[in-house]
C-alpha cells in the first residue's frame, strides 16, 4: 500500500538545498541512461551554489512538495526573455520538475505546476517553455497531458 | 559566394530575418510573430554584432544580391550549474526560397563551422521548429543530431477553458 500521507507544498528555503541536490542527481542518472548525447556534467557544489543564488533571485521560483520531512519533488521556474524583435518578449521557463520516483506522490507534478503557473500569471507571463531531453517519453506524456505542445528540437553537432 | 557580413548588409539581413519569422508563422501560428519594427530592430542587432568577437555573420551573395545569411555566436550553452564549456550556437539561418536546393545553406553552415573551429569549439547547437520538416531533413543530412525537445504551454489557454 502506498503511503498516502498528504504532501505539503511550500516555497523552498536554503535548508532544502541538500535534498534538492539529491533529487537532481537521481534524475541526472536516469537521464544519462536515456541518452549518451552531450549531457553536461554536474558539479555538485556549483549546483548547490546556483540553487542558493536562485533562492535569492526574484526571477526564479523554487517550490517543493514535502511528505513529512521527506522531499517528494520540486519545481524550478524562471522568467526569461525572447530575442529582440519578436512580439512575445518575456517567457516563463520550467528549469526543472523532478518527482521522487521511489515514493507515492500522486498528482504532485500537477500541483507543483499549478503553483508555478499562478506565479507566472502574476508576472503576466503568457507563454511557458519546457526543455526536455530527447527520448523522455514519460516526461513528454506528462506535459502533453497538461496541454503543452511541441515547439522546437534542439540539435547539436560535433565539429 | 559566401562572405562575412558588413554594415551595408544589415538592412537586407533584417528583411531576411522577417521572412524567416513569417516562414515559421506559416508552419505554426503559435510560433512568435515579428513585432512591427522587428526587421529594423534585428538590423540594429546585426550591426551591434559585426565587431563582436563572440559573434559571426556570413551572407550568401548570388547575382549581386544577398540571398541568405547565418548568424552564430560563441556562448556557454549549458546552465551555470554545470561545468562550463564554450560552445557554438547557430542563432538564425535563412536562404530565400527561390535560391534553395543550390547548397547555399550548406555553404553558409560550412563557413560558420570553420569559424567555430577557429574559436576552439568542439560542438555547436541550434533550434529547429518541430513543424519545420524541411529544416529537420536538411540538418539530419548535414549530420546534426536532435538532443532535446522544447515544449511550450500557453497560460491564457488554461484561463479561457
Amino acid at each position: 500500500m502506498p503511503n498516502k500521507q498528504s504532501i505539503v507544498l511550500r516555497a523552498a528555503t536554503i535548508d532544502d538545498v541538500v535534498d534538492l541536490l539529491y533529487l537532481w542527481q537521481a534524475k541526472q542518472a536516469v537521464r544519462a541512461s536515456l541518452s549518451q548525447s552531450n549531457i553536461p556534467k554536474t558539479e555538485k557544489h556549483v549546483l548547490g551554489d546556483q540553487i542558493a543564488n536562485w533562492l535569492a533571485d526574484e526571477s526564479y521560483l523554487i517550490y517543493v512538495g514535502m511528505r513529512g520531512a521527506q522531499m517528494a519533488g520540486y519545481i524550478i521556474g524562471h522568467v526569461g526573455s525572447f530575442p529582440l524583435g519578436l512580439t512575445i518578449r518575456r517567457i516563463g521557463l520550467v528549469v526543472d520538475l523532478t518527482i521522487d520516483g521511489h515514493i507515492y506522490s500522486g498528482g504532485l507534478g500537477r500541483s507543483l505546476c499549478r503553483v508555478l503557473w499562478h506565479w507566472f500569471d502574476e508576472k503576466e507571463i503568457q507563454r511557458v517553455m519546457i526543455p526536455l531531453l530527447g527520448g523522455s517519453a514519460v516526461e513528454e506524456a506528462f506535459w502533453r497531458s497538461l496541454g503543452a505542445d511541441y515547439d522546437r528540437n534542439i540539435f547539436w553537432m560535433d565539429i | 559566394m559566401i562572405r562575412r557580413a558588413t554594415a551595408e548588409d544589415a538592412e537586407v539581413i533584417g528583411e531576411l530575418w522577417l521572412k524567416l519569422v513569417n516562414y515559421h508563422q506559416a508552419l505554426d501560428v503559435d510560433l512568435p510573430r515579428a513585432s512591427r519594427d522587428g526587421a529594423s530592430r534585428y538590423a540594429q542587432r546585426v550591426n551591434a554584432r559585426l565587431d563582436d568577437p563572440h559573434s559571426r555573420i556570413f551572407v550568401a551573395e548570388e547575382d549581386g544580391q544577398v540571398v541568405g545569411y547565418v548568424l552564430g555566436v560563441v556562448v556557454d550553452l549549458v546552465p551555470d550549474m554545470f561545468v562550463q564549456e564554450r560552445s557554438g550556437f547557430l542563432a538564425d539561418i535563412y536562404v530565400l526560397d527561390e535560391y534553395r536546393n543550390r547548397a547555399i545553406g550548406r555553404a553558409l553552415v560550412d563557413a560558420l563551422i570553420e569559424w567555430f573551429k577557429s574559436q576552439g569549439l568542439r560542438y555547436f547547437e541550434w533550434h529547429v521548429a518541430v513543424a519545420n520538416d524541411a529544416a529537420r531533413a536538411f540538418w539530419y543530412s548535414l549530420g546534426g543530431r536532435d538532443s532535446m525537445i522544447r515544449m511550450r504551454y500557453d497560460l491564457f489557454e488554461e484561463s479561457d477553458s
